[in-house]
């Protein structure tokens, strides 16, 4: 089964993502701050991760860099589901080795899902 | 904002030029007056001399930079044409300082009125005394001085009051921008919610799905309206994200029709496109899309209605045509439709933020009033020009030109 690792601090996405993704076979873990889902991250090793750049403790940014800092968690591929949409947070993200930068406000909940749905295939 | 600072200039100027008359006169007339005087009031008359040419110099200076500073503004204040009426109107303390919802003594008409008033009244106060104490130097500067003293506590009232304005604006802008942020994360949550609600495989009854599609609709607005209102900031803010690279306006077109294809069809309009290829554009193809899709849009939604009678009984069938053309250094692009167009006294307020037109209104078309506002800011911001004609029941006619740019 594969995995995938949500890092996100509004629990109401959470709730909507699990429930669309409910068909698939999917393990969902859901973290709602930077250092749970890092930690989360290094202790399941997911498929893929979700990963929001608003959050308290750590930001998106910072758990990115860590997660490419470490050869555990290196390899896996971050999707940044966010509603920053300035040119300057898009290339830091992608700078710092984000595989898909996504603005939630410009996405359908089912463009979303296919999107992580291929992504998780590629994986 | 302007017409205050042309018409600070224009004091700034005549009083300069005026004291410089005063001073001139005294000056000329003491010369002779020196050389009849006895030796003892000879070194007091010909240091006063030296004040005076002192003073001729700074007053010189004064009118020189005032000259400058009108000429920096000339621009401003000669390209903006306005009818004697309309400023008038910007005269009227009362009805502006409204507007401004200030105090009064905050409020820019007002402190311009009063300092114009104050100027006049102190300029003349001095030629009067200068012209007066011709024989007292002394008195002169004492009055030069004085003059001095008031036009500078007098810019630095103005420049407070400007200072105050202008944070006010950025502070709007800022506020905007953060709401917009903030309003942004719940509206994804309704939206995506919504979409999970409606998806498929979900049974609902007839009423459900009606409700549904209204909640879905009002969710997308908002959603535009969030993201207009942050289009607005940037661009004021000047962050805009301009991407620029090459691209066929032809294919924009193709696109922005592609997407309104649906949306044309329902309101019965014909596009067509007429005019041949233009060279290749290097600017923000986005931006293109942007403008293109707001006129575009604007058609549509102000095309006749197939259960709207005109007074001439059977109207032709809704069109819009869109027409490009060179033009040198840049291309222009006319969007042609026979639609209800715009009335006259609505015409000259059309590219103001939130400004809704009277027959937008009445026909209940949605819309925040920022769409044209959008259009011209972004469109000014990589040397474009836009403009329209427009004759209500007849149709309008908008254009905007887009220079081809250079890598």
């Amino acid at each position: 089964m594969k995995k995938i690792l949500f890092i996100e601090d509004e629990a109401a996405i959470h709730k909507t993502f699990s429930d669309a993704l409910s068909k698939e076979d999917y393990e969902i873990t859901s973290a709602l701050d930077g250092e749970i889902g890092l930690r989360l991250a290094k202790e399941k090793k997911p498929d893929l991760i979700l990963l929001d750049l608003v959050l308290p403790k750590m930001n998106g940014f910072e758990v990115l860099s860590a997660l490419k800092a470490d050869e555990a968690t290196k390899a896996i591929p971050v999707i940044v589901l966010t509603n920053l949409e300035q040119m300057e947070d898009i290339q830091k993200a992608i700078d710092l080795g984000a595989r898909t930068y996504l603005v939630k406000a410009n996405y359908d909940l089912a463009e979303v899902v296919d999107m992580v749905k291929k992504a998780i295939e590629e994986a | 904002m302007s017409i205050p600072l042309c018409v600070a200039g224009l004091l700034l100027h005549e009083a300069g030029s005026l004291s410089q008359y005063t001073i001139g006169r005294t000056g000329v007339q003491y010369i002779p007056s020196c050389r009849s005087a006895g030796s003892r009031t000879r070194s007091t008359c010909s240091q006063s001399r030296r004040t005076a040419a002192i003073l001729r110099s700074e007053l010189s200076w004064l009118v020189d930079s005032s000259i400058a500073f009108l000429r920096a503004l000339g621009n401003m204040c000669y390209t903006e044409t306005m009818t004697f009426r309309e400023f008038l109107s910007k005269m009227n303390p009362a009805e502006e300082c409204r507007k401004y919802s200030t105090v009064l003594w905050q409020c820019p008409q007002f402190l311009f009125l009063v300092m114009g008033g104050l100027i006049i009244v102190s300029v003349m106060f001095s030629f009067f005394l200068g012209n007066r104490y011709i024989d007292n130097p002394q008195i002169t500067l004492l009055l030069i001085l004085a003059l001095t003293g008031v036009l500078l506590s007098m810019a630095f009232i103005i420049t407070r009051s400007f200072e105050q304005l202008a944070e006010a604006n950025r502070l709007k802008t800022e506020f905007i921008n953060i709401v917009s942020h903030q309003l942004r994360s719940p509206l994804t949550n309704l939206k995506w919610g919504l979409d999970f609600l409606m998806g498929e495989g979900a049974a609902r009854n007839q009423q459900e799905t009606g409700y549904f599609h209204i909640l879905n609709e009002n969710i997308g607005r908002m959603h535009e309206l969030v993201n207009d209102l942050l289009t607005v900031s940037r661009v004021e803010q000047g962050t805009f994200p301009f991407q620029e690279k090459e691209f066929e306006l032809q294919d924009v077109i193709d696109q922005v029709l592609l997407e309104f294809q649906s949306a044309s069809q329902a309101s019965n309009v014909d596009v067509k496109i007429e005019g041949k290829r233009v060279p290749k554009l290097y600017n923000d193809p986005s931006l293109v899309r942007h403008v293109l899709g707001n006129l575009i849009d604007n058609a549509i939604r102000y095309a006749w209605k197939d259960s709207e009678a005109t007074s001439q009984g059977k109207r032709e069938r809704n069109q819009l045509v869109i027409r490009l053309s060179d033009q040198g250094s840049s291309v222009r692009v006319e969007l042609q439709d026979n639609g209800v167009g715009i009335p006259q006294e609505d015409q000259k307020y059309i590219f103001q933020k939130f400004f809704r037109s009277s027959n937008a209104v009445r026909r209940q078309t949605e819309g925040s009033g920022l769409g044209l506002f959008i259009v011209k800011s972004l469109l000014e911001k990589v040397g474009g020009q836009i403009g329209f004609k427009s004759e209500e029941n007849k149709g309008s006619t908008f254009w905007f030109t887009l220079p081809y740019g250079t890598k």
